[in-house]
């Protein structure tokens, strides 16, 4: 049962996987052998432009594409429980977005690895991208749930990232002359995830990861059981 | 006593302030062919997703056999075989991928049969499910929901957009498949036409109660009109059972429910002049007087 859900989430997700491996991977590939820009620039680009992009990717097509087409509601009067379905989904969402970042990290070590920046620093930054675009996709996909079709939820996807950026404006104009507020009013946010994994600040990123997990569970709770009553909508 | 296939039992449903259901109670004995019938809108789809636990009652109890559809769910879902209103499925899967798809979330799915039922139904193995005609798609979602040899079939409005060739087309698969097996089959419809010859039993659903319940050739017998030759207004009041007062001509038609002898020399009585025909009337009219019928009881001549 599990097993034929995760086979029709793979032959959905596949091609957007494909996608973000080729133009990801290859834009690191290029731009680590050409050297044209510090090695700095190239990585952070890709792990924090790729992961934005593989979450309003995945988090545009995951829910709202089923519910344009109308497949949603077959799949929720199968037997199976409605958690499940959400699961598995939100499990090869997180893959998809993932795999490509990790593509990014394994070419930028293979070919820059300890040349401008060390090892360490290179696969730090990738992890902040790939736990910021999950995070991403969960809070894109928990809030854009009801929305009819992808470019709907896209636009609730671009709302959520502008809302932490326009969160983080204020805060840092509010509080601009104690900076050690404004790195915690960071951790608030997914985007102190990228901040931090880019300036290695470590006991922060601590914070946000425990600060961001809570978020995560309860969004993923909030959203399973919002999907759950998606079959609901119709008369 | 048998127990009922389906049972129901002061069902209530509201979305939000509108009142969908207000206390529907319906039972479906077993091996026969149920007629679910109502306006669009009037809440069949609702008691459907109610039934098969896909919506939560505001009060009420829902029964597939034993089984609470509530508290049952997956068993529920695992016995019946659902057929959804203008079913969509997924357009990038071919015939036999989704019919493999599907059997894997039933345990008593039985793989010979369904392929026997794509030959039966002349489905193309491997056309994609979005190439599919809409008579094609129809027949597909007939057979996803009785691959697992259900005993409780529930078609929800299936010939929803379909040509009136591919409409009677599926109706004598339907037949052919299910009404020999003893199967159970729980069939909504607006179309009364399609329901009239296949239901053993019919129910009437509008504004959210069963105004009608009963077999098919009862409801048929027991209904009936009765025309009236007047010169005056004529008011009807005190005569129980008048589901539709209308001028036809310069004739009046009086439609009523449980038609007898003594409730046909009432209404003569009441009215003062004699009836001059009685008219036996098809599923399509007796629906349209419980429905739309006037029931003022009064009318100008």
């Amino acid at each position: 049962m599990i097993k034929a859900l995760f086979w029709k989430e793979w032959c959905e997700q596949r091609w957007k996987l494909a996608y973000g491996c080729v133009i990801l991977v290859g834009f690191t590939l290029i731009g680590l052998r050409s050297r044209l820009t510090p090695d700095e620039f190239i990585v952070i680009f890709a792990s924090a432009g790729g992961s934005i992009l593989m979450a309003l990717l995945v988090g545009m097509g995951l829910v709202a594409t089923e519910k344009s087409e109308g497949s949603l509601a077959m799949l929720l009067a199968l037997p199976v429980r409605s958690w499940k379905i959400f699961a598995v989904k939100m499990v090869m969402g997180a893959l998809v977005c993932a795999v490509p970042i990790v593509g990014c990290m394994a070419v930028s070590l293979a070919v820059a690895g300890g040349r401008e920046m060390s090892a360490n620093r290179i696969a730090v930054a990738h992890l902040g991208g790939i736990s910021f675009s999950v995070i991403m996709l969960v809070w894109m996909v928990a809030f854009s749930i009801r929305q009819p079709n992808e470019a709907r939820a896209g636009l609730v996807g671009i709302g959520v990232f502008m809302g932490w950026v326009f969160f983080v404006f204020l805060f840092v104009k509010v509080f601009y002359k104690r900076l050690d507020l404004v790195l915690w009013g960071l951790v608030i946010t997914p985007l102190g995830i990228l901040q931090f994994a880019a300036s290695e600040g470590q006991m922060h990123t601590l914070w946000a990861v425990i600060v961001q997990a809570v978020m995560l569970i309860f969004l993923l709770l909030w959203g399973g059981y919002r999907f759950g009553k998606e079959g609901r909508s119709k008369l | 006593m048998n127990e009922p296939a389906i049972k129901i039992e002061g069902l209530h449903f509201s979305y939000g302030r509108k009142k969908v259901l207000r206390g529907v109670d319906l039972e479906v004995p077993v091996g026969s062919i149920f007629g679910f019938l109502g306006r669009n809108g009037s809440g069949k789809t609702t008691t459907i997703k109610i039934l098969l636990g896909l919506l939560k009652p505001d009060a009420g109890v829902c029964k597939i056999g034993s089984l609470d559809s509530q508290k049952d769910v997956m068993k529920v879902r695992q016995s019946v075989g659902y057929m959804a209103e203008d079913q969509q499925m997924f357009g990038w899967m071919k015939v036999t991928q989704i019919i493999k798809w599907v059997g894997s979330f039933y345990p008593g799915w039985d793989e010979k049969f369904a392929r026997e039922l794509v030959d039966l139904l002349e489905l193309p193995r491997d056309t994609r499910v979005k190439n599919l005609s809409k008579g094609q798609n129809s027949r597909l979602a007939l057979l996803l929901a009785l691959g697992h040899r259900p005993k409780i079939v529930i078609l929800d409005d299936p010939t929803l957009g379909l040509d009136p060739i591919a409409r009677k087309d599926f109706l004598r698969y339907v037949i052919g498949l299910l009404q020999s097996n003893g199967v159970t089959v729980f069939f909504s419809s607006h179309l009364l036409y399609e329901i009239e010859p296949v239901a053993d039993y019919v129910a009437i659903l509008e504004d959210g109660v069963i105004v009608k319940t009963g077999k098919t050739d009862e409801l048929r017998q027991s209904v009936k009109k009765i025309l009236l030759r007047s010169a005056g207004d004529i008011e009807f009041g005190g005569v129980g059972g008048i589901l539709d007062v209308a001028k036809m001509g310069e004739r009046i038609a009086v439609t009523i429910e449980d038609y007898s002898e003594a409730k046909r020399e009432a209404i003569e009585k009441k009215s003062g002049c004699a009836a001059v025909d009685e008219v036996d009337l098809n599923l399509d009219e007796i629906f349209e007087a419980f429905v739309i019928g006037n029931r003022g009881k009064k009318v100008k001549v």
